[in-house]
């Protein structure tokens, strides 16, 4: 039997989450602006169809197509209507905080280490309440690898989606209204560092039509071709 | 008191001040331990996002505090409210267990004057009775009563004055002819 009353355990949890907002309001009081951060930022990469696991950036893939086998997270929510939960403008949990304006732009903080990984179906499920028709993967070293953007939805993914790093947190802005019609969010984690919850990787993009079951674009430097072809599509931020 | 909202000693410092007032203001309103929990979790974290606007002429913190609590207690901000807790992940009926569930209940069994009381002021017109309400039933002051209401006191005591009378009146019509009615109730606030 826990020894504590329950007026105990509801205060740790209560304080905790003011330690949370406190966090969260001191990391956007030291944020610059978002459009200087983004322009200086955002470098534009040639990596190969499939990024090296020790690239320790944030990537933002283009709508890589291709895959197929097990999900991190449900499947139906790539197919299944989106419709938002208009009392809510804020969700936010150890690992990620959700917010949105009231114009449906909702912006995605996720934190890169010292906290827990994110609850990839949690995730998801918490997007589509916002509004965000998404899927979630874990990376799946199993699945059929990543083939390659698709360059019709290049465009639109920039227009969609701003992506970057910084404070220790991956920050990507998800406009809804800009998502081409037939298409969803696609996320990617890294596969799962031995050891540590830091995450050195994200990939957000867009994909047309049905969600595969499994996502494999984290490739190990094995797997990686002998050529360097550049993949306009893939865009890195810098870090430093 | 603003700064609860960031500081996690300031936060538990005012915690451990009212909880206990709050789990009392469950118990008089719910009817089972799980839902009393949720609202005295909904209550702090309404605070917690309420308390940088929070100014110290707008009444005592307890009086705030009543007043956030009438709020989130009331059916129509109930759904809001429990969609916020849950979107914290801090749901109240989670955080109990066994003993927490009976001491609860004891608390309930203790409360049940109180609701009746308070089922009793059903009839009142909404504004009346939730002077009523803090007054009789939470005990708060006719001042802190306004203030939570953000009303005058004046305007409180009016109010006070006409759902007493209209009390009065309703248990005379319930008592027997022969019998007169006793006043001597929760009603009868100094």
């Amino acid at each position: 039997m826990n020894p504590e009353r329950f007026e105990e355990r509801l205060m740790h949890e209560l304080k905790n989450h003011v330690e949370q907002r406190a966090q969260d309001t001191s990391a956007a009081e030291r944020a610059p602006r978002p459009s200087r951060i983004h322009r200086r930022s955002w470098v534009p990469a040639g990596l190969t169809a499939g990024l090296a696991a020790s690239v320790a950036a944030a990537v933002l893939v283009l709508n890589p197509a291709g895959g197929a086998g097990s999900a991190a997270a449900g499947r139906n929510t790539a197919e299944s209507p989106v419709t938002a939960d208009d009392s809510l403008d804020r969700i936010s949990t150890v690992a990620y905080t959700l917010k949105r304006d009231p114009h449906g732009t909702v912006n995605v903080t996720i934190r890169d280490a010292g906290a827990e990984r994110p609850d990839l179906t949690r995730l998801q499920q918490d997007l589509k309440r916002m509004g965000v028709n998404a899927r979630v993967y874990q990376d799946d070293p199993t699945c059929q690898p990543d083939p390659g953007e698709d360059p019709e939805l290049g465009s639109a993914t920039l227009k969609a989606i701003d992506f970057h790093h910084r404070d220790g947190a991956f920050t990507a802005t998800i406009r809804p209204g800009k998502f081409p019609t037939g298409t969803h969010l696609e996320i990617v984690f890294p596969p799962l560092p031995k050891g540590s919850p830091l995450i050195d990787t994200i990939a957000f993009g867009l994909r047309n039509g049905e969600a595969p079951d499994c996502r494999h674009m984290f490739f190990s430097e094995s797997e990686l071709p002998a050529s360097t072809a550049t993949t306009p599509g893939e865009i890195v931020p810098d870090r430093s | 008191m603003t700064r609860i909202g960031d500081d996690p000693e300031a936060f538990e410092a005012f915690y451990r001040e009212h909880v206990q007032t709050m789990l009392r203001y469950a118990a008089r309103r719910c009817r089972d331990p799980f839902a009393a929990a949720d609202l005295v979790a909904d209550v702090f974290l309404a605070a917690i996002s309420a308390a940088s606007g929070y100014r110290e002429e707008l009444g005592s913190p307890v009086a705030w505090l009543h007043g956030i609590a009438r709020n989130i207690a009331a059916a129509e901000d109930r759904r809001a409210a429990r969609l916020w807790s849950a979107e914290n992940r801090i749901c109240g009926h989670r955080l109990l267990e066994s003993d927490d569930i009976a001491r609860l209940e004891e608390r309930l069994d203790a409360e049940q004057a109180s609701r009746g009381l308070l089922e009793g002021m059903a009839a009142l017109p909404s504004s009346q009775r939730a002077v009523l309400e803090m007054i009789a039933v939470d005990g708060l002051s006719v001042t802190e009563a306004a203030a939570a209401l953000n009303i005058s006191t004046v305007a409180a005591r009016v109010r006070l004055h006409r759902a007493r009378k209209a009390m009065q009146r309703e248990l005379a019509k319930k008592t027997a002819p022969n019998s007169a009615p006793s006043f001597s109730s929760p009603l009868e606030v100094s």
